[in-house]
């Protein structure tokens, strides 16, 4: 695994199926070969209707139709190119000037420019829903456009820009409510939109006009909806697919043993099982309850028994590829049932019965959940609920004790977490969790200068922490399973996969 | 037979209407709003109860019911709330996919029956019959669900001369399409074949042992004459009504199978359409299978009445 195999710099970007000479895997010759199709399946079905934003059902093909003006190498966290080849912020924070790359065009034929770049922003922050890091445009006093450049003004330091600009889907002002509507995309990336078949794919064919020379390699793309996990990895055995995304850590374990595939983890753990806390619901509007079963929770079981120890546990919503993290923070709450007894023991008097609210995926975790709460005298009552259930819980803000899921969060930076991710953000959290305190410490955050900074996230955490209304249990990887003439396709820090460089031998 | 097949029509049409109303008011108590899964999880209740209004949902009950009815009598099957693609375009091509594997499913079922179901008869002490009793005793037992995923590991990814799964139409292409449609059509089938099978070896067997037979074995008529000649034309009348009603467990089963091989059919749109709460969807897919389900019982009690006689008289 190597970051930044030649052009593939350009995206950003851990490369995988790549050795030192931009290949990988026995028998693969290690110039790239132009031709063919790759197939991926994928366990979720895509939702070409909310392509604005990063999510798990579009993460295979959303950054092949479409670029985003800067990315995020994952390993070294330092911003690469995208469209913008250049950037500079000013020395007060509040001037982002950008260098739009030149030659580029959208698959209509249309020349891409800084008009793009404003409509893209202005639809970000007035599109329903919502682009989910609008926040970070909130002071944005401008857009001034000269020629290929572009800047942003804003009236306070825009301090964590980098994310909104890597994660903004540039999309084409003309087809926009084709693209609302998901019916058509039209982006500048390596691959042109071809068809969407619900409930079974979308085929992808190659971009001729890709600003990058020569690229993209391969012909085509399918992206296959294979909703069970075992008919995934069935057609991942039996050859049929090239790629087989998300799979579950058994699954991954059964196609390890098998020399003819390779198996990818990515290094980002962006994905973060979190134990959110109602914080309006008794008992657990009491701190020292929160805090209890957070002491409880016996993360390492979680990771050892669901994830096959393959992620990493942690109580602070940073993922180690967070320029946050600490491994101080990620043990906060280790296991310490003495210590759980004696706080609940401070809280007083508990007659009610906990919810433990959760997703069919999430279920075991759920009851590993459950049953640590009974070790320290806890009763609980795990409920399973449905999406659209759950849908609901988050719009109405509504969950009735204790709430597993994942969020994909933990590697944005601290301030954009907590202005943007439901289950922390200052205003309006899934928690219903409200502090002036933690609205201050936010706001320290978001106009730290550099040197500041440091400092500002420790305040913030350790604040996190000890309110404990949302905490982290397990950041893992997403696994990916690869036959081996797969070769030079990568992903970003935010877990998108990027196949401007990638081919099969 | 008209008078016959008159009689029955009205019953038919009062099951579809019963079915409807049931199925709307069991679709409305499922939990969640399919315009909350079309807005996302970061919507607000504004946002959430404007879109309700605009997809009609905030009407009363029966104005939304005889909406959703008045619709699909004159072939308006609505805009899906989650995709918002007419749902006619959405289901169209599942529906040829599912009834691809519908065909081959019932036509190896009733090949695959009556091949169990006459070894049974006529290879009562061989070997044979002892492998029939072993099929019948592992087709009846063992769910669908895993015979499908025994048939992927066996001829998918061990011997690798079979797909894992997926479709290409069997008309655009004959050889590839019937690779794709073995596996799933065989682990569909299985189950009923055996049921068909035992029916039709007892009706057999009762035959036989009627004296008419023993009438035409007395006049000299070949073992074979007796079985096919006169036990099995005899025989066929309930076993064409068990087929009838294996036709709904094929239906009910393609859910589970389509999902296994990924086969893009009805099952697939339907189980994507409960999860995201697509109301509408849903409705219809229920009612278009309830109203097939009681086409195939009317068409096998036709079929029935036309092997037998005194069934029609019975009007």
């Amino acid at each position: 695994m190597k970051w930044g195999v030649a052009a593939g710099a350009a995206l950003g970007l851990v490369g995988c199926g790549s050795d030192e000479t931009g290949s990988q895997g026995q028998g693969g010759s290690a110039t790239p070969r132009r031709g063919g199709t790759l197939t991926i399946a994928q366990p979720t079905e895509a939702n070409p209707a909310q392509a604005l934003n990063q999510n798990i059902a579009n993460q295979s093909w959303r950054r092949a139709v479409y670029d985003c003006l800067v990315d995020f190498d994952p390993e070294r966290r330092e911003v690469v190119e995208g469209l913008a080849t250049a950037w500079e912020t000013s020395a007060d924070g509040k001037q982002v000037v950008l260098t739009l790359r030149d030659g580029v065009t959208w698959h209509s034929g249309r020349p891409f420019g800084a008009d793009d770049v404003e409509f893209a922003i202005d639809n970000a922050i007035n599109s329903t829903p919502s682009f989910q890091l609008a926040w970070a445009f909130q002071n944005l006093q401008g857009i001034d456009k000269a020629g290929n450049t572009v800047t942003l003004a804003f009236s306070e330091p825009a301090t964590s820009i980098y994310d909104a600009l890597s994660l903004l889907t540039i999309i084409d002002r003309e087809s926009h409510d084709a693209f609302v509507d998901g019916t058509a995309h039209v982006g500048t990336g390596p691959f042109v939109w071809g068809d969407f078949a619900p409930g079974t794919n979308i085929t992808l064919r190659r971009n001729e006009n890709y600003w990058l020379p020569d690229r993209p390699y391969l012909d085509g793309m399918e992206v296959r909806f294979i909703t069970r996990s075992e008919a995934l990895v069935s057609a991942v055995r039996s050859e049929q697919v090239d790629m087989g995304l998300n799979l579950l850590p058994l699954d991954r374990g059964t196609v390890e043993q098998d020399g003819r595939f390779d198996v990818v983890a990515y290094n980002t753990y962006g994905a973060a099982l979190y134990v959110g806390a109602n914080v309006e619901v008794e008992p657990l509007n009491r701190k020292e309850v929160r805090q209890a079963i957070n002491y409880a929770i016996d993360r390492q079981r979680i990771n050892d028994e669901l994830y096959q120890g393959q992620g990493k546990v942690s109580a602070a919503p940073w993922s180690p590829t967070s320029p946050a993290y600490d491994e101080g923070w990620a043990e906060a709450y280790s296991r310490d049932l003495d210590r759980a007894r004696s706080l609940l023991a401070s809280a007083g008097a508990i007659d009610q019965v906990i919810a433990v609210e959760a997703n069919a995926a999430q279920s075991r975790a759920a009851e590993i959940v459950a049953f640590n709460l009974s070790e320290i005298g806890l009763e609980t009552d795990i409920q399973i609920l449905e999406p659209a259930v759950i849908t609901e819980r988050f719009q109405n803000r509504s969950f009735a004790g204790l709430y597993l899921a994942f969020h994909g969060w933990n590697t944005l930076s601290p301030v954009n977490v907590v202005y943007s991710a439901a289950p922390l953000r200052v205003d309006n959290n899934l928690f219903r969790f409200a502090s002036d305190e933690y609205a201050r410490l936010a706001g320290e955050l978001a106009t730290a200068v550099e040197d500041d900074q440091h400092a500002a996230i420790e305040a913030l955490t350790e604040f996190i922490l000890d309110e404990a209304f949302c905490l982290d249990a397990v950041h893992t990887s997403n696994n990916v399973v690869t036959q081996q003439d797969v070769h030079g396709w990568a992903y970003n820090v935010w877990d998108e996969m990027l196949f401007a460089d990638a081919w099969k031998s | 037979m008209l008078r016959y097949t008159l009689s029955r029509l009205p019953t038919a049409v009062l099951t579809c209407l019963v079915a409807s109303l049931g199925i709307f008011w069991l679709v409305q108590l499922l939990p969640g709003s399919p315009v909350a899964m079309v807005l996302g999880e970061q919507a607000t209740p504004e946002a959430v109860a404007a879109l309700e209004a605009e997809a009609g949902l905030d009407r009363p009950l029966v104005v939304q019911y005889f909406d959703w009815i008045g619709g699909l009598l004159t072939g308006d099957l609505g805009v899906s709330y989650v995709s918002r693609v007419p749902i006619g375009d959405l289901i169209g091509p599942a529906v040829g996919a599912t009834l691809e594997l519908a065909l081959a499913s019932l036509l190896l079922t009733i090949l695959m029956g009556f091949a169990l179901g006459i070894t049974g008869v006529v290879a009562r002490r061989r070997p044979a019959a002892v492998a029939y009793r072993l099929f019948s005793a592992l087709g009846f037992g063992v769910p669908e669900y895993v015979v499908g995923v025994m048939l992927v590991f066996v001829f998918a990814v061990t011997l690798r001369v079979l797909p894992a799964g997926g479709r290409t139409p069997i008309l655009e292409d004959p050889g590839a399409g019937f690779q794709q449609l073995l596996l799933p059509a065989i682990a569909l089938s299985v189950h009923s074949a055996v049921v068909v099978g035992r029916f039709l070896e007892t009706a057999l067997n009762q035959q036989l042992d009627e004296e008419y037979l023993d009438t035409a074995r007395a006049k000299g008529a070949s073992r074979r004459r007796v079985l096919w000649r006169h036990a099995l034309p005899n025989a066929l009348p309930s076993v064409v009504t068990v087929i009838g009603l294996r036709i709904g467990h094929l239906l009910g089963g393609v859910v589970v199978i389509e999902t296994i091989f990924a086969w893009p059919g009805l099952g697939t749109v339907l189980v994507n359409a409960v999860s995201a709460r697509d109301y509408l969807l849903v409705q219809d897919l229920v009612l278009i299978s309830v109203v097939v389900f009681i086409a195939v019982q009317v068409a096998s009690d036709l079929a029935h009445a036309a092997l037998d006689p005194r069934v029609r008289l019975e009007v």
